[in-house]
Order: C-alpha cells, then structure tokens, then sequence
C-alpha cells in the first residue's frame, strides 16, 4: 500500500480489497483440506490440554464471539482425544435385596453391563420355565406327599387309635358341624337320651368317666393337630428350598462363572441366588385369562412381568462390546437438572408414586463419565439447579441422582437413595465472553473448578499465508456442506469480506459462520447459473442479496434524508453546521447515518452545553468527548484570558440517544466555524474524536459511516466534490463496497484522511487554520485567527461588562 | 342351577362342612368323568341329635377345646350354617365344571335315606369314620363294577395318585386318605360305614 498522504484524497489502491489477493489456484479443489482452525492456536493449546490432561478440575471454558468455530473445534479436539483413551468402565443400578430404596450400583469392564443384564434375564426366563417344572415334577410331589402323608397318617394313626378305643370302650366319636362328638353308644348307633337316663346311676358314672377320659385324649390328638401342621409346613418349607436351590444353581452356574473375575458381580449373584431361593414361589404365579397374552408361555419374556423386576439389571451406562472404542464425548443440548445429573421416575400404583431401581434414568454426567461433556454454558446457567448440581458433581467426584421436589423438600413420597456413581470426567462450557467473565468475578467455585480457557480469536492477522490458509478452509467449509469448489475469485472475494467483517483491511474476521452462510448462498447462485464453481459473481450477489434482505432500515433512513424530512445538505457551506456520521446497529443490520451537527456561541463564563446530555440524551463516553473539546479550545486561544464562552452543540433531529465520541471533531468543527464566522462545507461529512492537543484520532464502524454519507450523495448524485473526513489511523480499516470504490476511482467521492484538527478544519472552510508566528499570534485571516480574536472579543467584553458599576454604586 | 333327575348322579353325602371340602373334588371329578349330575347332600344323622341330648355326651371342637352349653337348637343352627355354606361351595364347583348340580338337606338315618335316594348307576361318595385327610390312593374293590373302573383309574390320574386293585374279596384296613370304589349294598352299607374310616365310592 502507497504511502498516505493526509489532508489528500485516497485512492482506490489505498484500500484493502479483493484486488489485494494473487492466489495461485483455479478453485479451491486443488487445495488439501483444512484439518485444524488458522488463527485459533491458542484456544486450540487449551483445548488440547483439557483433552489430554489427566488432572482434576482441569475442565475447560470455551469462549469467544458465536461463528468463530468454538463448537466444531472443540467436538473434534475432543474425539481426537476421546478415541485415544480407553474405554470407560459400564455401569448398572441393581436391587439391594435388605433395603431395595438403597439400590447398588456396580462398575463393570466395558460392554459387559449389557452381558450381565442378558444373562440374568436368561435366568430369570429359565426360572420362570423351571421352577414350576421342578414344583411339578414327580420327584417333587413325591417327595411332598411323603412328607405331608407322614404327618397325616401320624394323625390318623392317633384317631384311629383313639377310636378303637371308644369302641372298645362303648362309646363312639362321630363328626358333627361343630366339631367331634364322643358319646355312649349302642350297636352301631349313639344310645338314644331317653334310654341313657333310664340307666343306674352308677352306669352313668362310669359312661361319663369312660367319655371324660376319651374326651381327654381327643382334645390331645386334635391339638397335636396344629404342630403337626407346623412341622409339616417347616418340612415342606425345607423341601421347596431344596428344589429351588437345585434349580437357582443350574440356571445361575453361567453367570457366577462368567463373573467369577468380578467381585461385586459375585456379591450381587449370592445375593440375587438368596432372595431366588427365598422367593421361589414369584415363579410359581400363573397368569391366566386375558393376562397370559396371546403367546405361548414358552415364548413369554418372562423377566418384564413385574413380579421379576427385583432381578433386572438396569444398565446405566453399557457399550456394545464390538464398538466400544474410546472414551464418550457427550454434548447434551438441554442440560436440565434431569438431564445432567439423571432422574428417578414415578408409576402410579393405585394412586400411590412408586418407584424401584429400574426406574432410575442416566443423565449425561453418566453417559459422558470416563471422557468429555460439552455444555452450552448458558444452557446451564438458566436451568434451575443445572448448575449448582454441575459443581456438586465436579467438587464431590461423584453422581447423585435427585429432583429439584426433593431438593425443596416438595415430595413426601417414599423415593430412592441409589449408590453414588463415581464421576470422573472433563466439562467442556461453551459460551460468550461476558459470561466467563461474570462467572470469573462472581462465583469463587468457577475458577476452581474450570481452571482453564480456551479462547477464541475473532480475527487473525492479514498475510499471504493466512490468506492461503482461509482459502483453504473456505474449500473444506465447501467440501465439508458438499458445496461446489470455490473459483479462486469467489474466494478473494470472500477474503475480502473477512476483512470487511473484521473491519479492518489487515485483520481477517474467524467468523466462520458467516463466511459459510455467504458461501452456502452463492453455491445456491452457482447451481441455478449451473456453474461447475462458486464463483466471484455469485459471492458478490450472495454479499448484496443479504445486504438487501438486511436493509430496510438503512433504506427507510436514506429515504427520510432525500425527502427532506431528515435535513442533511451535502452541497454549499453555513457556518456553525457540519455532517456528522453515525453508525446505527439493530439485530443483524448495521449501516453508517449522516446527522447534523450545529453549533451556537456567544460571550458567557466558559460554559460549552452539550445540548445532548442536558436532555439526557447523551451517553458519558459522548459527554467525555464535549468536555475535552473546551480542553482543546481553553488551551489553544487566548490562554491567558479568562475563558469567556457560552456555546452549544446539538445533534440536530437526533431523538434517540447519543453515544461514543466519534462525533467529537465534527462538534470541534461546527464550534471553530461559528466561532471564526466561517461556513464549512456541506459537501464534506466528518467522523473522528479529537483529544485536547487536536489530534484527530481513529473510531469504529469507518466502512458504514463513509458508505452511509456516499449513498446520501450518491442519491442526489455525485459531484466529485463530496467526501468524508476520516482519522488517518482509520485508513487501515477502510474495506469498503466496491460502489464507493469505483466512484473514488473515477474521481467522484473522496474519502480523505485527517491527522489534525486543523487539517480538518482547513478543508472543511477552505482557509488555512492558520499557525502562531513568532509572536504568537494567529494569522489574523486565518481560522485560528478568527477564532482567538472572537475569545479575546468575548473576554474583554465579559470584563468590561464586570468593570460596570452597579446601580447603587452609581448612586452613592 | 340344578337340574335334579336327568340322568345318573354324583352323590356326594356329607355331615358337615369340612367333609364336603375335603371330598368335593374327588366327586366333582367323578360327575365330570361319568357325564352325571353333581348332588349334595347334607345329612343330619339322627346320632347328632341324640349327641345333644345324652346328658353325658361331649363335644371338642377342631382346635381341641370341649363345647359347653350343648343343646339341639345350636347343632341344628350348625347344621344349617353348614348347609348353606355346602350348597355355595358345590354350585361355584359344579358352574367351574360346567356341571348340572342339585343339593339337599335331610334328617334321619342315613342308611335308610341313601337307600330311598339311590337310584341304579347313581354314584355315592360318602365317608367314614370322623377324620379326613388329604387323599392318598384310590382302591378299586375285587368285584366291583366294571363300570367303576375306568373312574378309579381316571381319578387316580387326576389326583397324581395311585390306584390299587384288591385280588381278594373283603374289607381291608384302609385310612382315612384311602378312597374305595365298590357295589353300593343298601343292607350292608350301615356296617360298612362303621367298620371303615375311608372315604366310599359306591356305584348302585
């Protein structure tokens, strides 16, 4: 780039533009892909260092501007490193057969969660096929009859002995619905009342000693009747575990042995093979009617009846052994409370919540525990508990499953308490920078517990080789959306909008996001045109067509300026008036405004109104801007009289607010000109802050203001004479729309860069600011001149106006 | 819903309603098997009334404890409570077996109703002596209607029990878990009943 010249018009060639870029290819399907992200070495360390740092509380904050790939980095960082680490072990909540509401939780290698669930499920189906079978077999009955028919016959035997003994005795026992009778008899028949009472006396006696003693024994046999039962039934009892232990074993002898190696697993069998034996009757429930299905019991999946859940397994974290590759990289997209840390659910059972440790769901801690969890820091944030229960996790190295009702102590139904999980992971936060900082200043857990961060530039410097590597990435950004390849113009044209972007014609913006929506739309132009390369045509209109969809606002404003309802000149000369610039941002539009800003004075006590903020209108930054204005003039005329002006600026028809001082040295203009009495050009708008020794120096938004006052003219037609001011540091910024470029080169619009104060207001009137000679007076022709004798006009009328004696002094 | 007289019938003979319970099955078998009409009857033994009566006579009920207060109003509310409670029970397993059934309540000697009630081919389940247990083998007496062969051997499987044929003619010592399937013998049926503490099939 040419030397610049200040207070001299640039050329074309002093802007950055596609021009600038000489690539050596024909479309970017030459070029080898882009594997990693230019300009993003630093985040990239961090990013890498949480990946592959073993180290607690080494989890990371990603920050930095949405666009400059902060997601797709760090998903790809993270796999890279996910699939260098082993496998994370499987975890399962199982039953804890003495207490279920304090399920168990087990690790086990990877893959074999799923395992151990098949193969407990296969017991349970077997069970649920061979206990009944055993229960049913010969071997069984027999076995039970003989222990039932032993009791029994030990009873009969005593009845019948005792009913011998009656009979022998004449007397018989006969089964009445109130119990056993024992009466005289008579033959084969009870002796009739009538004559039992006909009988001796001492007949009766003995009958009634004979019936007395019989009734004895009954009453023994019949109360032996109830241990015998309860022997028999603790015989039984002692039977059916037998059967069942033969049959738990069989179907568990594959399990225990495929287990053998794991010690809790084996816990978990001995005392799953317990509660089997203890319980065997479960397998012993038939269903019937509408309740057995329509398959065949054999084909029945025996372990969903709810009568088996107690067996289940219920796998939180299990891996196909065949694909179990690496360590999880888990990005959960709504990090609710549930869904970080895992829930419990609820059944209604006859209008009651229960619950068991089947119910219990994983969270993402738990399907990311052993590698790497991405969360959108904001997610986070606004989800209630999300984030204290993230820190919890974090600070305790473990996973406990509640609800926000329990945590408010808003449920009263009975609930779970589930074994801990010990967590061992990385937590990766996405967000913008404002959050990294709040949370940095605000919560003292953060920076312990992200102790690192990665982040993310938004530009990176201008160079050849950045230049390459951009275009290289815009070909993989292409590749990658299956996109046609990039003409090596489209891709210059692309470089230039990273500049325009960046706002700066050195820096190219890392908005990768918007670099991919532009190339998206103008492959869309390429196809249509059915063009084998996005080429610079199609970029240039992809650029325009969302500057049009973008523009409404900036039209309706220019519109407001031709019609004369906003009234900007941009011809002829008044003096106290100047063209100031401003930049207007809404959502995704952002577009530069001329305004007009004016300037009164007249003789006072040093007071400058900044009519702005007087109205509460102007933001501090533009109220710091006026202020150093009458630094400048205090220091710059007539210092050794007493400051005597009253002046005041406004932004004229300016009715929302006013902020930033890039406004400074037109108000500075418009306050030398109605000072000095001298018009200043309408053709020319000025932006740029000045400090209290008249430098002019560098603002933002440059591109929009100066293509905001090129439009203006433009629509009432360029004169050649029209232009902005500009700082000169801003020049290096300058990216502007090829419009106004064109219309600088065929010398219509000027855009000319500044260093001074009074290089501005020189161009600005057309007289030279004028220098003190070696008297130290200003030409008296000259602005500054014109300007200083004002200021003296101003302070030897203030003091004579004070020298005036007052109307009482007169008088005495 | 009974359907009395069409046909041959099961009738199951009881004096309460642990008996019924306990011998229900095997006569409900043995309608279904034989295609007869399911009967209960619940049989007021004149010896139960006279129990009442005898001023030395004693009844221990089946926790073992002797009833005091005896009288024939309380053992014929027994006998009715009984009754009832048998009638439910035979009609829930007569509808479960798709049965037609019929039930009665008598007074008297049961020998003397038996005789008036049975008809030819009918079936009698009866008990005797006063205990019952769980059945633990069918006995098919030696001589014993052909036709009531196939229904031993048919209960027998259904209740996974054995059957044993008697060679000789005669009355073995059988227990109270035996039941024996013979000729029902109106004359003999009272000695019969005294001399056995089986559970009786006897075909007329």
């Amino acid at each position: 780039m040419d030397q610049i010249a200040t207070g001299q018009p640039l050329s074309a060639r002093h802007l950055a533009g596609e021009e600038d870029f000489a690539l050596g290819f024909a479309t970017t399907a030459e070029l080898d892909p882009l594997s990693d992200w230019p300009g993003q070495d630093r985040a990239l360390e961090a990013l890498r260092l949480a990946a592959d740092t073993d180290h607690g509380d080494f989890n990371l904050y990603v920050l930095g501007t949405p666009g400059t790939g902060r997601h797709s980095a760090t998903r790809q960082v993270l796999a890279e490193a996910a699939a260098r680490r082993p496998p994370p072990p499987d975890r399962v909540y199982v039953n804890r057969f003495d207490d279920p509401r304090r399920p168990i939780a087990i690790d086990l290698p990877p893959g074999r969660a799923v395992e151990l669930r098949d193969a407990l499920r296969k017991v349970v189906n077997d069970l649920a096929d061979e206990i009944p079978a055993i229960f049913e077999s010969e071997d069984y009955q027999t076995r039970r009859r003989a222990i039932e028919d032993s009791y029994s016959e030990r009873h009969e035997q005593a009845m019948g002995v005792l009913a011998d003994a009656a009979r022998a005795r004449g007397m018989a026992i006969v089964r009445t619905p109130m119990g056993f009778g024992v009466a005289p008899r008579k033959g084969d028949e009870i002796l009739p009342p009538d004559e039992y009472e006909k009988l001796p006396e001492d007949e009766r006696n003995r009958i009634g000693a004979a019936i007395d003693e019989l009734r004895d024994q009954l009453e023994d046999v019949l109360k032996d009747v109830p241990r015998g039962l309860k022997a028999q039934r603790a015989e039984v009892e002692e039977l059916n575990v037998a059967m069942a232990r033969e049959g738990v074993d069989a179907a568990l002898a594959d399990a225990v042995r495929r287990f053998a190696d794991h010690p809790p697993v084996t816990r978990h069998l001995q005392a799953l093979r317990e509660d089997l034996i203890d319980n065997a009757e479960l397998f012993l429930i038939r269903e019937d009617g509408a309740q057995a299905g329509a398959f065949p019991v054999a084909t029945s999946r025996h372990h969903l009846k709810p009568q088996f859940r107690r067996y289940a397994v219920n796998v939180i974290v299990g891996q196909d052994p065949e694909k179990a590759t690496g360590a999880p990289v888990v990005e959960e997209s709504l990090p609710t409370l549930a869904n970080l840390i895992g829930r419990i659910e609820y059944a209604s059972d006859q209008g009651t919540l229960v619950m068991n440790f089947t119910m219990i769901r994983p969270g993402a801690l738990h399907r990311a525990n052993g590698g790497f969890l991405i969360l959108d820091a904001m997610q986070v944030l606004s989800e209630p508990l999300a984030w204290d229960a993230l820190k919890r996790s974090l600070k305790s190295g473990e996973i406990a499953i509640y609800s926000a009702g329990e945590r408010f102590s808003l449920i009263s139904t009975e609930t779970l308490d589930p074994d801990p999980m010990p967590l061992k992971l990385r937590v990766v936060l996405v967000g913008d920078r404002t959050l990294y900082y709040l949370l940095a200043a605000f919560d003292p857990d953060f920076g312990r517990l992200f102790k690192l961060e990665a982040d993310f530039d938004d530009r990176m410097e201008r160079n050849a080789e950045s230049a390459l590597l951009l275009a290289r990435l815009i070909g993989t950004m292409a590749r990658a959306d299956g996109l046609r390849p990039v003409a090596a113009g489209g891709v210059a044209r692309l470089l230039a909008e990273s500049l325009r972007l960046a706002d700066d014609g050195e820096r190219f913006a890392l908005n990768l996001a918007a670099l991919g929506d532009i190339l998206r739309e103008a492959d869309h132009l390429a196809g249509a045109a059915a063009a084998e390369a996005i080429g610079r045509d199609d970029v240039e209109a992809a650029i325009a067509a969302a500057e049009r969809r973008a523009g409404r606002l900036r039209e309706r404003s220019q519109e407001a300026i031709a019609r004369g309802v906003l009234l900007i000149d941009t011809d002829g000369a008044r003096v106290g008036q100047v063209n100031a610039l401003s930049v207007l941002e809404i959502g995704k539009t952002r577009f530069g405004r001329p305004g007009r800003v004016s300037a009164r004075v007249r003789m006072g006590a040093g007071k400058l109104v900044d009519i702005e903020r007087e109205a509460e209108l102007g933001g501090p930054i533009h109220s710091k801007g006026v202020m150093i204005l009458s630094g400048y003039l205090a220091g710059s005329y007539a210092p050794d009289l007493p400051f005597s002006l009253w002046a005041s600026l406004v932004f004229e028809q300016s009715y929302g607010g006013v902020e930033g001082d890039s406004a400074s040295a037109a108000e500075l203009f418009a306050l030398l000109s109605a000072l000095a009495d001298l018009p200043i050009d309408q053709s020319l708008a000025v932006t740029g802050s000045v400090n209290q020794f008249g430098d002019v120096q560098a603002i933002g938004g440059v591109n929009e203001k100066v293509e905001g006052f090129f439009d203006t003219c433009a629509a009432r037609g360029l004169t050649g004479r029209q232009g902005v001011l500009i700082p000169v540091s801003n020049v290096p910024h300058l990216v502007l729309r090829p419009r106004v470029r064109d219309a600088m080169e065929a010398g219509r619009f000027r855009v000319i860069p500044i260093a001074t104060v009074d290089e501005g207001i020189a161009l600005l009137t057309g007289r030279s600011a004028g220098s003190r000679g070696p008297d130290g007076i200003f030409p008296p022709d000259s602005v500054n001149g014109r300007v200083e004798a004002r200021l003296i006009g101003y302070a030897e009328a203030r003091q004579r106006f004070g020298q005036k004696a007052s109307p009482s002094e007169a008088g005495g | 819903m009974s359907h009395p007289g069409s046909g041959a019938r099961v009738i199951l003979s009881v004096a309460c309603l642990a008996e019924a319970e306990a011998m229900l099955p095997l006569a409900t078998g043995l309608a279904a098997e034989a295609g007869a009409t399911l009967e209960g009857l619940l049989f007021e033994e004149a010896d139960s009334i006279a129990l009442a009566l005898v001023g030395a006579a004693r009844i221990v009920d089946p926790a073992g404890r002797t009833l005091v207060g005896l009288d024939p109003s309380r053992m014929g509310a027994a006998y009715a409570r009984d009754a009832a409670r048998f009638e439910r029970l035979l009609s829930r397993a007569a509808e479960d077996a798709a049965l037609r059934w019929s039930f009665r309540h008598a007074r008297g000697r049961l020998t003397e109703a038996l005789a008036s009630i049975a008809a030819p081919g009918d079936l009698l389940v009866l008990p005797a002596g006063p205990l019952r247990t769980p059945l633990r083998e069918i006995v098919l007496a030696a001589g014993a209607d052909a036709a009531l062969t196939p229904l031993a051997e048919a209960a027998a499987t259904r209740m996974s029990r054995p059957l044993r044929r008697l060679l000789v003619p005669g009355l073995p010592q059988l227990g109270a878990g035996s039941v024996l399937f013979s000729r029902y013998e109106a004359p003999r049926l009272a000695a019969l009943l005294a001399e056995t503490r089986c559970i009786h099939v006897l075909r007329s």
